[in-house]
């Protein structure tokens, strides 16, 4: 019943192009967001939060596939929903993950141009994005997976280029602990999760893992802890090195710390991370781009997904040119990952539910047979 | 699969785009500003100095030119300037940033606003507050010195080594700047004369209370408002009178001591009806750094250490009270209070209460070495 892809990818790989695909664009202006919703000082706790709630998502991601071992997610909902409404809703999902890479493009474009690169055109950006995410979501799932692996150990760059902030920290700026409420932490984690989108990979890619049942969830589990843990720390330091005030005008404090510092020879520490960082962007438009393609492929019946990718890069790329100043970019963002909670939350939670009330024997069967 | 043509094609594409056309930035076709100097005309707009190096290939020094330009804003006494320099001025470079005292006392964060903005702005920069003209302290011409960039960021980091000064630069000031519990200090520089000719010196510290300059300390006020900020880089002195009977050699009337080692604790109480009471103890343990009586045997040290003690607490009780005055919260007392007594802080406002919260300062001086004779 694995239609396209006949290869596995080990549960390694699996923890890698699920770290990849949620740090993202979005890791710059984190801090940020969760702060100015509410959460203020707290928004680290926000962040712990919001890993709580992802475990719980995950868990329930876990109970949904294991109805159906075998069936990738689009062929899960045909079988659920019947073929016409499944087929709707699979449609529904690639035109949203169309939008989301569009979005990380457009974000990225506009990260890069006001920090790095004024005068060069979005587009040569965008083109330079997209030949680099066609090269590589036009092979093997796998061969995503190693690709992701490899940079990886990009991230802990990161950590390294922080480490200059430690003596100019200061604890007091985040007590005392608790001081913005529950419902501002709560709203902040709500906002938190918006700008780690991209676990839903893991509903799609459960068919596809190596191993047990239970050494997928441990898998997915991992990648989530690590995510939550490396979000957490990034906010951590920012409200720490910023003060609460100052944080209110910096949109990308991540980048905006590093600025602060040189070294002997590396003079902008924040074009060195910013550079680590495009490859984060250009790992989650991978898996975007490639979870839109599979569904597209599906839609059509189409057997590898590999016919499907140049529409998708090419209809992302065209879509990335609309917005043009930072308030439209903003309202497409928050449009975008609003509608996001509903595919990777509302659908899945109703599938469930769906599933536990009215066909619950016939899932018992698919089951059985499969195995 | 990409045939022979297309691969080539998407090589040279790419080649094309990666080289980056749009964005280079050759240093040939730029004016690198080394330092820049900010002061206030009649007509109440900023009129800018910069010094640019020239950069000639076959002199030995480089020669340093001067320009100056008035604006509204300080954008716009830039590009007045740049009307009148061949290239494109380039302040990603600036090493040191002097501003005259009278638009720090009405806003510093204004000064500065443009190199927040800007991702290429040197945040690493010094800044400095000029008593005379920033415009005058850029102009004096310093002996065996070319650089006036390098005279003024040495200078600044002379004194931050000796404690005079807190280190800082454009970055690690706008969270004090901006923030309601911590306040900041800069060095201040006026011209005096050395070996009777024109110097720039640093002659004390400037108190901010948030953006806006209140006051001043001299530079032996500052090394002890240090102290008890808890900061010492590499070297912090003191010349304390010891006089008994007056000498008429002036130099036995003193001893000069450096710190070797210091403690500091800051102990903010709040009771329940929310009065604030701070408790500030350091604790200096001293090398005698010149003493021309000599002689020192036990007796003689415990009788310096009271006498030193008593000296520098009258010192750090001034320093305690011009800070206060000031209003300026150099040790982060409103951010001790809103870190852990934010119940008790209520709804009050910080800055009214800081000027008149009692400070309770107790300063212990020990000598612990004496250099290589007794």
């Amino acid at each position: 019943m694995v239609t396209n892809n006949k290869e596995l990818i080990s549960p390694l790989q699996f923890i890698f192009i699920i770290i990849q695909t949620q740090i993202g664009v979005g890791i710059l202006s984190l801090p940020y967001m969760i702060y100015e919703s509410g959460a203020k000082t707290d928004a680290w706790i926000s962040m712990l939060l919001v890993g709580g709630i992802i475990q719980l998502i995950i868990l329930l991601y876990w109970v949904l596939t294991n109805w159906f071992p075998t069936s990738p997610f689009y062929g899960l909902l045909s079988k659920v929903y019947g073929k016409l409404f499944g087929r709707a809703l699979t449609i529904g999902y690639t035109v949203y993950f169309i939008f989301v890479s569009s979005l990380v493009l457009i974000l990225f474009n506009f990260v890069i141009e006001i920090w790095a690169f004024p005068r060069t055109p979005s587009w040569a950006f965008n083109l330079m994005m997209c030949i680099l995410a066609y090269y590589l979501v036009v092979d093997k799932l796998r061969v995503i997976g190693r690709f992701h692996t490899l940079v990886s150990v990009l991230l802990l760059t990161i950590i390294f280029l922080t480490l200059p902030a430690y003596p100019y920290m200061d604890i007091r700026y985040i007590m005392p602990i608790g001081d913005s409420g529950i419902l501002n932490i709560v709203k902040g984690g709500k906002e938190a999760l918006l700008s780690i989108l991209g676990f839903e990979v893991i509903l799609f890619l459960f068919p596809f893992v190596e191993g047990s049942k239970k050494k997928k969830l441990a898998a997915a589990s991992i990648a989530n802890v690590i995510v939550t843990v490396f979000y957490t720390y990034l906010t951590l330091i920012c409200l720490l090195f910023f003060s609460p005030e100052e944080i209110k005008l910096i949109p990308e404090p991540v980048l905006y710390l590093l600025k602060a510092f040189t070294f002997p020879v590396l003079e902008r520490v924040d074009i060195v991370f910013l550079a680590i960082w495009i490859m984060s962007v250009v790992t989650s438009l991978m898996s975007y781009v490639y979870l839109a393609s599979v569904g597209l492929a599906d839609v059509f019946s189409v057997k590898h997904h590999k016919k499907t990718v140049p529409f998708i890069i090419g209809s992302s790329f065209v879509i990335a040119l609309i917005p043009r100043n930072s308030i439209s970019i903003a309202s497409w963002s928050e449009i975008i990952t609003n509608i996001g909670l509903i595919f990777v939350i509302g659908i899945p939670v109703l599938t469930v539910l769906y599933i536990c009330i009215f066909k619950r024997e016939k899932v018992d069967q698919d089951a059985n047979k499969s195995r | 699969m990409l045939t022979k043509v297309g691969s080539s094609i998407v090589i040279l594409l790419a080649t094309m785009i990666i080289s980056g056309c749009w964005d280079q930035y050759l240093i040939k076709d730029v004016n690198l500003i080394f330092t820049a100097g900010i002061d206030r005309n009649e007509e109440g707009k900023f009129f800018t100095s910069v010094t640019i190096p020239e950069q000639e290939t076959n002199t030995e020094a480089p020669i340093v030119r001067m320009a100056t330009g008035i604006g509204n804003t300080l954008r716009e006494s830039r590009n007045n300037i740049d009307n009148t320099v061949d290239g494109i001025l380039d302040s990603s470079k600036i090493r040191v940033l002097l501003v005259e005292s009278i638009l720090a006392e009405e806003d510093l964060y204004a000064m500065l606003d443009l190199y927040y903005r800007d991702p290429r702005a040197p945040l690493n920069a010094k800044i400095a507050i000029t008593e005379v003209k920033a415009h005058d302290a850029l102009d004096i011409d310093i002996e065996g010195q070319t650089l006036i960039s390098d005279y003024y960021s040495k200078l600044i980091e002379g004194a931050e080594k000796r404690s005079i000064i807190p280190k800082m630069n454009i970055q690690y000031i706008c969270p004090l700047m901006v923030d309601p519990g911590r306040d900041f200090m800069l060095p201040i520089i006026s011209i005096g004369t050395s070996n009777e000719k024109e110097v720039a010196l640093i002659s004390g510290a400037a108190l901010f209370h948030g953006k806006i300059m209140t006051g001043k300390i001299s530079t032996r006020e500052s090394v002890m408002a240090n102290l008890l900020n808890n900061i010492m880089y590499e070297d912090a002195q003191f010349t304390v009178e010891i006089a008994e009977k007056e000498e008429i050699m002036n130099a036995l009337n003193y001893i000069t001591v450096q710190v070797e080692e210091f403690d500091r604790m800051l102990h903010v109480k709040v009771n329940k009806e929310g009065e604030i009471e701070v408790d500030l103890d350091v604790n200096l343990y001293f090398n005698v750094a010149e003493f021309p009586p000599d002689s020192l045997d036990e007796a003689k040290i415990a009788d310096l250490n009271k006498k030193i003690t008593k000296e520098l607490s009258d010192l750090a009780t001034t320093v305690v009270e011009k800070i206060q005055a000031a209003n300026c919260d150099y040790f982060g007392v409103g951010r001790e209070v809103m870190a852990y007594h934010k119940q008790q802080l209520k709804d009050r406002d910080w800055n009214e209460i800081y000027p008149n919260i009692p400070i309770e300062v107790t300063v212990k001086a020990e000598i612990i070495q004496h250099g290589i004779i007794n």
